[in-house]
């Protein structure tokens, strides 16, 4: 075998590794999402919703590598320079890519510092599921995307055509709408910042002063604000 | 100068023209002066002879390699897209040649998958342990919308080969534009791939990507953040 045609061997086996990941990761968060709703005394129910957890963060962490890698032997192996820098089509999954790391990652990173007690809140359950499923959604897009690169048709097709989306015309946001954008993001964060900040201010120091009265039996402990 | 410069060219870019007595005889061989004019692309190695005779054009393609080989013209870009390509290789002893189009940046397929027709008209190929050989004949102008016509004047032509005969194989580095006269003879190494749409309206497009890519990041991270951050408490209700 040709000493290129297998570094571009390489790419492909680092994509199908990240897809069948991912798309386990996925799989394990909506079983262990339906297994909040869906509790019965079956024993084979209970075990799968018991391991869904650790498998998605597993896989998510596994399949987060192998897309990493996918991307560096992308970069490096399948394609030159200009292909990379002027094919509509390849700029658009690059960007998809982007967006389904940025996905994984902050899975990965909410599921990290939140731990298995990140299903006894709903919040975190919602934003949970939510990056998980946004995640899911671009990597169907990639890979959609990657077809249409190789000359091939997707099983997408219909459902993108339906919504008006052509990966071969170059994704692009308007100057006014970048800024735009960016600054209601910037306003939201800081917004719910200083919203929190506040909420902390007005509530440490009732507890600051609780903490010189003896406890009441029963009462339940102070719970972070976004718990 | 102005005199300096088209001889600069022409021996830079190896171009050689000489009057072909007779038409090319299409064996699978090319003989010292059996084409009117011939290139030779010195980066990737890669020769091209043709002459015009009629409404015909014969080419006649040499590599130092054993996989498959392809010329292509007059690419509306970005890359290769819109570009006539007709790519072979040899098997055994038998030729598999056809004519193609890219019908995208960076890929191909044949005119027949098309709805177009294939347009060589005779071809023969030939293959040793170091080379490959082949030569066909085709219209200057075949009228099949999946074939752009050779005419008097410059064209882009992308020449590209690989070592595989598999000709899903990448070409890497085995590839090569020059603009090319057909009629007037004359080359001209113009780099890799011609100059993409998107270049050639500016940096614009490229910036404007590379700040949508940042602001979905920003923004997905953002919302993410804003979503933490935001006190469930504060709001009077949002349980667990």
């Amino acid at each position: 075998m040709p000493a290129e045609t297998g570094r571009i061997a390489w790419h492909v086996i680092t994509a199908e590794l990240h897809t069948g990941m991912l798309t386990l990761a996925f799989a394990s968060l909506v079983i262990r999402l339906a297994g909040v709703w869906v509790t019965t005394s079956n024993g084979a129910w209970r075990g799968l919703v018991r391991l869904a957890d650790p498998t998605a963060f597993l896989a998510a962490i596994g399949g987060l590598l192998a897309l990493i890698a996918s991307i560096v032997t992308g970069l490096l192996y399948t394609w030159p320079v200009e292909v990379l820098l002027t094919s509509s089509v390849m700029l658009n999954k690059i960007a998809i890519t982007a967006f389904a790391t940025t996905f994984w990652t902050l899975f990965i990173v909410v599921r990290a510092f939140s731990g298995a007690r990140l299903w006894d809140h709903a919040r975190l359950r919602r934003l949970y599921f939510a990056l998980g499923t946004g995640g899911f959604l671009s990597l169907m897009l990639v890979g959609s995307t990657g077809g249409h690169l190789a000359g091939k048709r997707s099983m997408l097709d219909g459902i993108l055509h339906y919504l008006g989306i052509n990966t071969h015309l170059l994704f692009t946001l308007s100057r006014s709408a970048i800024y735009l954008t960016l600054s209601a993001v910037t306003l939201l964060v800081v917004a719910a910042a200083v919203r929190r900040a506040i909420w902390k201010r007005t509530h440490e120091r009732p507890l600051e002063a609780g903490a010189q009265v003896p406890a009441v039996p029963g009462a339940s402990p102070p719970r972070a604000p976004w718990r | 100068m102005c005199l300096v410069l088209p001889v600069l060219v022409l021996v830079a870019g190896g171009w050689g023209g000489a009057a072909a007595a007779a038409p090319p005889a299409i064996d699978g061989r090319i003989t010292e002066g059996e084409y009117a004019s011939h290139y030779q692309a010195r980066r990737i190695g890669m020769e091209v002879h043709w002459t015009i005779e009629g409404d015909s054009i014969y080419f006649g393609l040499k590599v130092p390699a054993t996989g498959w080989l392809a010329i292509g013209w007059d690419p509306s870009g970005p890359i290769m897209e819109g570009e006539d390509i007709i790519l072979g290789y040899i098997r055994g002893k038998e030729l598999f040649l056809q004519d193609y189009f890219a019908n995208s940046s960076v890929t191909h397929a044949n005119d027949v998958s098309l709805g177009g027709r294939d347009d060589v008209l005779e071809s023969s190929g030939s293959e040793d342990p170091q080379s490959t050989t082949i030569e066909f004949r085709r219209r200057l102008d075949t009228g099949d919308r999946f074939d752009r016509p050779i005419t008097p004047g410059s064209h882009t032509v992308q020449l590209a080969y690989a070592p595989s005969d598999d000709f899903v194989t990448y070409h890497g580095e085995k590839r090569t534009v020059v603009k090319i006269d057909f009629f007037a003879g004359g080359a001209q190494e113009a780099g890799l791939f011609a100059r993409p749409r998107s270049i050639d309206s500016g940096r614009g497009p490229l910036v404007s990507w590379l700040l949508t890519v940042a602001v979905g990041v920003v923004t997905i991270a953002g919302l993410t953040a804003a979503y933490l951050l935001w006190s469930a408490r504060g709001r009077g209700r949002g349980r667990g």
